[in-house]
């Protein structure tokens, strides 16, 4: 049922295309991978994706347990402050090893639906 | 040495002849304490070209048009025998069962939001008294709240009223395309759907919207994000 | 999903028909996900594939299971 609206732009096509690209490279199996070139610096990237990608699976659990009602207001403030510490962590780790946040990228794609 | 793919969750056995998979492999259902797996015993994953993809689309309708609930899976499910299959589907069970309640008799409709430029919207106020933790807390909630909220199809909304039972937006940051929004509507309404996105199109400037389906309720077999 | 799987997704995105690219959506980022993976490596060989599926839960899920 396609009929009766006007086909999209190029542009918007285009947009809409980069999107699902964008998506369907999250969708595919994460892949790690340390090269040898610069050995100190892979690893450290490897690693810091690995606590980016746990930090992110904690965050996502917080908040469900936040909008839930589930979490005290004690536990609410310690487990946002230390979320706050752990994404300050990452970010200065991420520094000195040269790392731009965008290459820790791991979103959880499918594997935060598992939660 | 075949592997089990996994199509899609059903309600029940259904009532028609499973008939061939997207592999030409006879499709059979599997039963797990109320819930029934479409699967096909492949040897490989079958490649995704538009002719696999649409026929493992075709391969969904047929069943969907003799049950109240299908569900589809992920394309690329697969899984090493039965039992593996047994053990991934356990601990899903209840949020399984819940969403084949909640798309029983519905089919979805996509609907995707374009522009040069996404609605303003004011971010809430800090609560004031709150400790650090929880004001950063509550503000990933609300960024997290903000990414699935699409302001400008108000109108739209009011239009479609209750032939939406459900919405699951999210927003994208990739201008002319805004937003991607799955609304679940009874089976059917499909061209009252298309017929009221029509009638409110000018309200919607300077925005604009295109809808695919319907399609199966592929965005409502998991709970919202 | 495998590298040449995504090669021949990212194929199927040339088109320009927009209920074709809505089905690909649908079939490669929606649906229900039984299973998750994560592949780990180093120097670009692949050594160690994990497969994700009862291992990931929530706690208090699990805790509520064990009766706590």
């Amino acid at each position: 049922m396609s009929a009766r609206r006007p086909p999209l732009e190029v542009r918007e096509l285009d947009s809409l295309r980069a999107e699902l690209e964008r998506q369907a490279a999250l969708a595919s199996t994460p892949r790690w991978n340390a090269s040898p070139e610069d050995v100190q610096r892979s690893v450290a990237r490897l690693v810091l994706t690995l606590v980016e990608f746990v930090r992110q699976l904690l965050e996502r659990q917080a908040l469900r347990r936040l909008e839930g009602g589930t979490l005290s207001s004690e536990e609410t403030e310690a487990v946002g402050v230390a979320l706050m510490r752990l994404e300050e962590t990452v970010d200065d780790l991420a520094a000195r090893f040269g790392l731009e946040r965008h290459e820790l990228n791991l979103d959880l794609g499918p594997l935060g639906r598992l939660l | 040495m075949s592997s089990v793919y996994l199509y899609a969750i059903l309600s029940g056995a259904p009532s028609c002849e499973t008939g061939s998979g997207v592999c030409a492999e006879p499709l059979r259902t599997v039963a797990f304490g109320g819930l029934v797996a479409l699967v096909g015993d492949v040897t490989q994953l079958p490649p995704a070209s538009a002719m696999t993809l649409r026929a493992q689309d075709a391969v969904l309708r047929r069943l969907a048009a003799a049950l109240d609930a299908v569900l589809p899976v992920r394309y690329g499910t697969l899984l090493a025998d039965d039992a593996a299959l047994a053990e991934a589907l356990e601990s899903r069970r209840p949020q399984l069962a819940e969403a084949l309640r909640r798309v029983a008799g519905c089919e979805q409709m996509t609907l995707r939001l374009w522009g040069d430029a996404p609605a303003v919207t004011p971010p809430a106020a800090a609560p004031t008294e709150a400790g650090p933790g929880t004001r950063y807390l509550t503000g990933r909630l609300e960024a997290q709240a903000r990414a699935g909220h699409v302001p400008e199809l108000a109108p739209l909304r009011a239009g479609l009223g209750d032939l939406v039972r459900e919405e699951r937006a999210e927003r994208h940051d990739r201008p002319p395309l805004l937003a991607t929004v799955q609304h679940l509507v009874p089976r059917g309404a499909g061209s009252r759907y298309v017929e009221t996105v029509h009638a409110v199109r000018d309200e919607l400037r300077p925005w604009r919207v295109s809808v695919t389906g319907p399609w199966l309720p592929y965005a409502f077999g998991e709970d919202a994000a | 999903m495998s590298p040449a799987g995504h090669a021949a997704a990212r194929e199927i995105l040339e088109t320009a028909d927009e209920s074709l690219l809505d089905l690909v959506d649908n079939l490669l980022n929606r649906g229900v996900v039984i299973s998750g993976e994560v592949m780990l490596g180093l120097a670009g060989v692949d050594l160690v594939y994990l497969r994700l599926q009862a291992v990931l839960c929530s706690a208090d899920r699990v805790e509520r299971r064990q009766g706590r």
